[in-house]
């Protein structure tokens, strides 16, 4: 069909069905908006990147063990290749806010434990707590961190937990 | 004239052009990319400047550029959604349909990944939100060693390169979506990659009008070390990705490979009514070649015929042939001119033979006032032409309007004195077979062999392409041609 063709009918239909979508495009391709971090909250990141504890002791091997082995397989000491997984629990102002057990990374969990969390804070002062335990089979908690954060609405306050420890960044 | 016609030209009809429509916004939104992408700059500072740069200070060019990319991708969001839709509501998905439904379903994943991929490019608060959710929504896969959220713990943990992997990306998909959207169609002759012209003008500018109105614009600079309070997000593209938040990645995960699967699975699980399809008697096939040129769906290729010497011979793939008998309307052999193989055609439906339904006219037309007598033919896809039958009119339905040969036309008109014929079917540009109507017009306009040979015969043709709801439409028209007859005969 040719433009002068159209009828004014036609037209108005076509202007009105164009009006419609096209300001349905503009408007549902930015609005409306979401909110991540509510007012007069923050948010609180938990990166914990740990190499992890063997489940079992490395045991020694003696020289007739070692003679059976190939040469270039023979030392002395042997460990067991899979690591335990990790607990981890985070509490601020006396809630748990999270709580995970990660199990080491790869086919046989010999890898890396890593674990990413977000979670909205309010700001002013609170009492974080975060109990690590790395060895499924000892109760204590191996590593604990015990602080008072002091939060900004305009910053990302992070703890990170690795082999090097706690370190909290950004309060 | 059915009601929609009355109001939108059928080749103004967003319905009838989607997948043609799909493709004219991907190019849309490849040029613009290539605009955008030689200003762009791949760094942490560089991104972010170089967009507001664009858009900013560029005498509207760049903006209206960038508005154009996103308002094309929205809008292919939009015509690839519901061109799914009415596919599956129109149950174009089973039979030989199969391999373009099964292969058009990956392509929404690689359409999503392509969108979301350009918003990340901008590294603004938006950008922001996509990295955080969307690492997110990948670290809930098991086969995740360390979570990409790492990547976006602050903004030390981002680096340059990063944008550079991103524009990779962002470059790599959408050529796998164009791929992808190339094995879509392999299957289907004459697919239609471009929308009617009027149509695809006015498409690009409103696109143009809206970019201006409603500029495509970037939000505050993405900073890792400070909370995100507020995001406007793109609800086309980005619709799931609150429920991410809200639910957790793994509830989105499930939801969107269970819809993906039960699409795929979709042709599996919905069996084709049988329909009869096409076979060739190679003793009448003079291998011509046409009714391998019509085929809709290239359910038909060409052969060393089984005994005449240098002759070709069509063969019908059964598994591809979806029996719209437009090969049977398109035979030569079919003429009931020759008497010597009284209209046998070369190729035809399997027990719904033409010349059946030619004889069956015939004794019908036969029967009738031998002055005024109209034929209206039309297809089991638009109006139920019985209720059409009056004294002087006979009807005959086909499975589609491709499958009437013109030679009938030129037979009855000339031997059986009919005084009229009309044809009728799918509405324009919304044939069931895709290409009845069209390949059928160009048969009458002379633009396509076989076509009609008489003019005068040609003269007594009246075509209207109203689908299911154009009986009234029908009956007008049939009304004016006994006007007319009735003028005449005076």
């Amino acid at each position: 069909m040719r433009w002068r063709e159209l009828t004014i009918r036609h037209w108005v239909v076509i202007l009105l069905g164009s009006g419609l979508i096209m300001g349905a495009a503009g408007m549902f391709s930015h609005s409306p908006s979401v909110t991540v971090v509510p007012e007069h909250s923050t948010q609180l990141k938990l990166v914990v990147r740990y190499s992890g504890q063997r489940l079992g002791e490395c045991e020694p091997l003696d020289a007739d063990a070692l003679s059976r082995l190939p040469a270039n397989m023979r030392q002395p000491i042997v460990c067991p290749r899979e690591k335990s997984p990790l607990y981890a629990e985070l509490v601020v102002d006396g809630e748990t806010r999270v709580e995970a057990t990660i199990a080491p990374s790869g086919i046989h969990h010999d890898g890396v434990i890593a674990l990413y969390r977000e979670l909205s804070v309010p700001v002013g002062t609170v009492q974080v707590t975060m109990n690590i335990r790395d060895r499924a089979d000892v109760q204590e908690f191996s590593h604990v961190l015990h602080r008072k954060l002091e939060l900004d609405a305009d910053r990302v306050v992070t703890i990170h937990f690795s082999d090097d420890g706690f370190r909290v960044t950004g309060a | 004239m059915s009601h929609v016609r009355r109001w939108l030209p059928d080749s103004w009809n967003p319905l009838y052009s989607l997948g043609a429509a799909s493709f004219y916004l991907f190019w849309i939104v490849a040029a613009s990319g290539l605009y955008l992408f030689v200003f762009f700059e791949t760094s942490i500072d560089g991104a972010y400047l170089s967009v507001e740069h664009i858009t900013h200070e560029q005498y509207y060019i760049g903006l209206v550029m960038r508005g154009l990319h996103r308002y094309a991708s929205v809008m292919m969001a939009v015509t690839v959604t519901v061109h799914l839709i009415r596919e599956l509501v129109l149950g174009r998905f089973t039979g030989p349909r199969w391999f373009s439904w099964v292969s058009g379903v990956p392509l929404l994943w690689l359409l999503f990944a392509s969108a979301i991929g350009g918003y990340w490019l901008v590294w603004d608060e938006r950008a922001q939100y996509v990295a955080l959710v969307t690492a997110r929504l990948f670290d809930a896969l098991p086969i995740v060693v360390e979570p990409m959220a790492f990547g976006f713990i602050d903004n030390a943990t981002v680096s340059d390169r990063f944008f550079t992997l991103l524009i990779f990306l962002h470059v790599g998909i959408p050529l796998s979506l164009l791929l992808g959207m190339f094995i879509h169609i392999k299957r289907i002759n004459n697919a239609s990659i471009f929308p009617p012209r009027q149509y695809a003008a006015w498409l690009l500018a409103c696109l143009i009008v809206v970019s201006l109105a409603v500029p495509a614009t970037s939000l505050g600079p993405a900073d890792l070390d400070a909370p995100l309070r507020q995001v406007e997000i793109d609800w086309f593209y980005m619709n799931f990705y609150p429920l991410i938040d809200q639910l957790g990645p793994t509830p989105v995960w499930l939801a969107l490979l269970g819809v993906t699967g039960v699409l795929m699975a979709l042709p599996l699980m919905v069996r084709p009514k049988k329909m009869p399809i096409a076979a060739v008697d190679p003793d009448f096939c003079n291998g011509c070649g046409w009714c391998f040129a019509d085929c809709p769906y290239e359910a038909i290729y060409m052969k060393p015929h089984d005994y005449k010497p240098n002759h070709e011979q069509a063969v019908v793939i059964a598994d591809s042939c979806v029996g719209c008998g437009i090969c049977a309307g398109a035979c030569p052999s079919a003429t009931p001119f020759k008497s010597f193989n009284q209209a046998n055609s070369g190729i035809d439906l399997i027990g719904t033979k033409n010349v059946d339904l030619l004889s069956m006219v015939r004794e019908d037309l036969g029967a009738r006032e031998k002055k005024g007598r109209i034929l209206v033919v039309g297809c089991h896809h638009g109006v139920d032409l019985t209720r059409l039958e009056e004294a002087d009119t006979t009807t005959m339905t086909l499975e589609c309007i491709g499958q009437l040969p013109p030679s009938y036309m030129d037979f009855l008109c000339r031997r059986e004195s009919l005084d009229a014929v009309l044809l009728t079917g799918c509405s324009e540009g919304n044939c069931f077979y895709r290409l009845g109507i069209d390949l059928q017009e160009q048969r009458l306009l002379r633009l396509r062999e076989p076509h009609v040979k008489f003019s005068d015969v040609k003269e007594k043709i009246e075509r209207l392409w109203v689908g299911k709801g154009g009986e009234e439409a029908l009956r007008e028209a049939i009304e004016q041609i006994r006007e007319e007859l009735r003028s005449e005969m005076a």
